[in-house]
């Protein structure tokens, strides 16, 4: 059953949906980056490696935003539209609903990781950075859209309204994000427990590490700990907690 | 013994190197040994210089360019990665606790170009991906359109 909810979400999505528009934008921003580094003269062998390691991590931190947008409007935006009773009336089971929304929710990160894959060719080529690239963005993307994506649902669920849903999942990853861009952040004590608890400064900081550090990719595994958790638990939640999410009017009562 | 006297009978440090030349192509990882000989202990500097007047940044060409050496004799490897293309030279440094700088032979390094990222094979793809992806969204639309329209009526 939640195979047939997750292929209907994901027709609604794609077919006709903002999916498409959303990956079209997307892709706009992956060309400008691509266009700008491949006609950078100045650029080194290692700063080959770095546009890389940029791509895959523009491509995480924006495909991860797209799918939060996509989860955070999953069940309050059909509340306000006035689609979820119909949805409720349906013989389903309501963890089906919710599960199959949080699947297809997951399929925008896909989406892009599908769309980045050219851009990685093309950067990549010649510093052994395709293959891995796209490895990374795939499971450790994967991990953390797979998480925040979930949280995004839960947003959904408990709001009344649908601009609650967004501005919280949108506030949340900027306070996630955010850590990011302080310099050398995990060479402090105080830095480095920041970044192993945040499941994106986690990932883009594992990812930086095989990507441009050309670490083993066992060295720091441990970071990966966070989006792991937080994609197990979120999912637990979601699959434990659905049926009384899924209601009519928001909040658990 | 006089301090003064016993400084003075101190040989001077020496250093050599080998090779004296190399060839590379951007991205090969390359190594040079060095052997320092000093009566007293210091550290020894790994430097690159390019004789092109590129911009060398010692961080992206090696990640360990300071190494301990104690006092006598002491054989070094120096492992660097040839990040641009140019004649560059390798060159190490003893700095000792007193006195003055002692620099090593210079290792000669050639590095080739090895072209990874052109602008022919990005701006089709920078171009093509972001067409494909919004003509299938027209499309996507345009259909959604029509089929709206036929139940309508």
């Amino acid at each position: 059953m939640t195979r047939v909810i997750a292929g209907q979400e994901c027709r609604d999505l794609w077919i006709g949906g903002r999916g498409p528009v959303l990956v079209f934008g997307f892709s706009v921003l992956l060309s400008a980056m691509t266009y700008l580094a491949a006609t950078n003269r100045a650029m080194n062998f290692l700063e080959q490696r770095e546009a890389v390691n940029l791509t895959v991590q523009v491509a995480l931190a924006v495909g991860v935003l797209l799918t939060v947008v996509v989860s955070a409007d999953a069940i309050s935006g059909e509340r306000e539209r006035g689609t979820f009773e119909a949805l409720l009336l349906t013989p389903v089971p309501r963890r089906a609903i919710i599960v199959g929304k949080l699947i297809a929710a997951t399929t925008m990160w896909l989406a892009c990781v599908v769309v980045t894959i050219p851009y990685l060719w093309v950067l990549g080529r010649g510093v052994a950075g395709v293959g891995p690239a796209v490895l990374l963005a795939l499971t450790v993307g994967t991990l953390v859209a797979t998480g925040l994506g979930g949280i995004g649902l839960l947003f959904s669920a408990g709001a009344n309204s649908n601009k609650t849903s967004l501005a919280g999942g949108l506030l949340l990853l900027l306070v996630l994000f955010a850590p990011t861009q302080l310099p050398a952040l995990p060479k402090t004590g105080v830095g480095e427990v920041i970044t192993r608890i945040n499941p994106i400064g986690s990932a883009l900081h594992y990812v930086s590490q095989i990507l441009v550090s050309q670490r083993n990719w066992t060295h720091d595994l441990s970071y990966l700990a966070s989006p792991v958790l937080i994609a197990l638990l979120v999912t637990g939640v979601v699959i434990v907690a659905g049926p009384r999410l899924v209601r009519l009017t928001a909040g658990l009562k | 013994m006089n301090p003064l006297y016993a400084l003075l009978l101190l040989s001077d440090p020496t250093i050599t190197t080998s090779p004296d030349d190399l060839t590379a192509v951007v991205g090969q990882t390359l190594t040079v040994e060095s052997v320092v000989s000093s009566d007293r202990p210091g550290i020894a500097h790994l430097n690159v210089a390019s004789l092109d007047g590129v911009y060398v940044d010692l961080e992206d060409w090696s990640q360990e360019v300071t190494k301990a050496v104690p006092a006598h004799e002491t054989q070094l490897e120096w492992e660097f990665q040839a990040v641009n293309p140019g004649r560059f030279v390798v060159y190490v440094v003893l700095i000792p606790e007193h006195g003055s700088l002692v620099a090593g032979p210079p290792v000669h390094v050639t590095v080739a170009r090895r072209e990874t990222l052109d602008t022919g094979s990005a701006v089709p793809v920078a171009i093509a991906v972001p067409a494909l992806l919004g003509a299938l969204t027209v499309i996507g639309r345009v259909r959604m359109g029509r089929r709206d329209s036929g139940r309508n009526s």
